[in-house]
């Protein structure tokens, strides 16, 4: 499945509306927004369909997914959104994550944890809130929960360091930007290190750098070190570093262009399970045989040269 | 005191919706700690028992309660076990450090719960160390979580 969808569920006395846009998404926030009974409310349609008194306005089919059955139930879903309450921990399990790569459908998951074995995109961590309520009724509707975050346009004012989650291309690329404006980059070796190298840094003015289409379940962890760290740490998290160089322009392509304006109508979720994998995929394809060719490992001297690096920069100040 | 273990906790009751359902009763739902719980976290009334009015739903029972509230109402009432409070938004942290202020509370997270900006003393027993507020707490929780 490709594409980004609107589904409204809706019974006598509640609408939800629910924006979706990539194949993984959570959905979190305090307790009494309305989550359980939305969920509820899809499987009361899933088994009685009109009659149950809930209507869904949806281009795919809805289910709800559960129990002991999961695995079974899942591989009759086709082209399908598949929602998961809180209190199924087969959602937490290698088994699960891989029962769901290569599949054509779309997967809402109502928890507060972080499922570190998905790779969603922090931008897919949404939240139900209340929009308003109209006569008995009431309307609520999911919202980015990280929207708030203002982009970064200064890497460089007061800045000490960078800390990269890659170790690769990606920190070959970011350590050039930095070495340019005299700051430190520190490579953190996997997303899943970030906090413990914030902790070393303490007193540092640091950007940490990722893969924003697969940093979901690292989100949390950086964003409350943030909060609790309040002036020290910085976040700059493109869709992915391949992303970041195919929006610098520095590759001529108008597909590309297309591509960039509407990715969700592009990336197919039985092919790549994110978006960082599409991107990766995207740039290999377009550079492959070129002087440009893209590999992840280290980082191809075509895009060290000035002019390139400079057009990167543009495209962070940008982004 | 709040006793905090984060991460996976097989002794301790996930699915606390279900457990709810199956356990509860009468006088958890109308005794005034619940009638404070409800009125805050469902923005609703008890009725009685067996019925409580919400602006959104109408009357309904306990076991549509959100799922906070039901595992704030666990931890209260059934103290011999641990409950997953990672059920819990963030609008209940108030409500479990209120209930660790009368007696010893175990509790599991999975998550990174946000308990306020003011201080507050939790003990997290992975590692037996005691913090004294959120910028203790995140490092040490995310350690598990």
């Amino acid at each position: 499945m490709k594409g980004s969808y609107t589904v409204k569920v809706r019974n006598r006395r509640v609408t939800y509306t629910i924006e979706l846009e990539r194949n993984l998404t959570v959905i979190c926030g305090d307790s009494a927004t309305g989550k359980t009974t939305l969920i509820n409310s899809i499987a009361f349609y899933e088994e009685f369909g009109d009659k149950s008194g809930v209507t869904i306005d949806s281009s795919k089919e809805c289910h709800v997914l559960k129990g002991k059955n999961w695995y079974s139930d899942l591989v009759s879903f086709k082209d399908s959104f598949v929602f998961v309450d809180e209190g199924n921990d087969f959602l937490f399990t290698k088994e699960f994550a891989s029962a769901i790569s290569k599949t054509d459908n779309y997967y809402i998951f109502v928890t507060r944890e972080n499922l570190y074995q998905l790779p969603y995109s922090a931008k897919s961590i949404l939240e139900l809130k209340k929009t308003t309520s109209r006569f008995k009724h009431t309307y609520n509707r999911t919202y980015p929960l990280y929207d708030h975050l203002e982009e970064i346009d200064d890497m460089s004012t007061g800045i000490s360091a960078y800390l990269v989650e890659d170790s690769n291309s990606g920190f070959d690329l970011f350590s050039l930007i930095a070495d340019r404006r005299g700051i430190k980059c520190i490579s953190a070796h996997g997303k899943n290190r970030i906090l413990s190298k914030l902790e070393n840094l303490k007193k540092t003015k640091v950007v940490v750098v990722a893969d924003g289409a697969a940093f979901g379940a690292n989100m949390a962890g950086v964003y409350d070190y943030t909060l609790t760290h309040t002036t020290d740490v910085l976040l700059y998290l493109p869709e992915s570093t391949e992303w970041l160089i195919l929006s610098s322009g520095i590759i001529k392509d108008k597909e590309i262009d297309s591509i960039l304006n509407s990715p969700a109508d592009y990336i197919e979720s039985e092919k790549y399970m994110s978006w960082e994998q599409y991107f990766t995929h995207l740039l290999k394809a377009k550079t492959q045989g070129t002087i440009a060719e893209y590999s992840k490992k280290h980082l191809n001297e075509y895009y060290t040269n000035n002019k390139n690096i400079e057009q990167i920069i543009k495209a962070i100040r940008g982004s | 005191m709040l006793n905090i273990y984060f991460g996976n906790m097989p002794d301790a009751i996930y699915n606390t919706d279900v457990y709810f359902q199956n356990v509860y009763e009468d006088e958890w739902i109308t005794d005034d700690f619940a009638r404070e719980v409800i009125k805050k976290i469902d923005k609703s009334e008890v009725l009685d028992s067996n019925a409580i009015k919400s602006p959104v739903l109408g009357i309904i029972p306990p076991e549509r309660l959100a799922g906070g509230t039901k595992t704030l109402l666990l931890i209260k009432n059934v103290p011999d076990k641990v409950f997953n409070a990672s059920t819990c938004g963030d609008n209940c942290a108030g409500f479990i450090l209120r209930l660790a202020r009368d007696r010893d509370i175990t509790i599991n997270l999975r998550h990174m719960m946000h308990f306020g900006n003011s201080a507050f003393k939790v003990r997290v027993l992975n590692d037996d160390r005691i913090v004294t507020g959120m910028k203790e707490l995140v490092p040490e929780a995310y350690k598990y979580v």
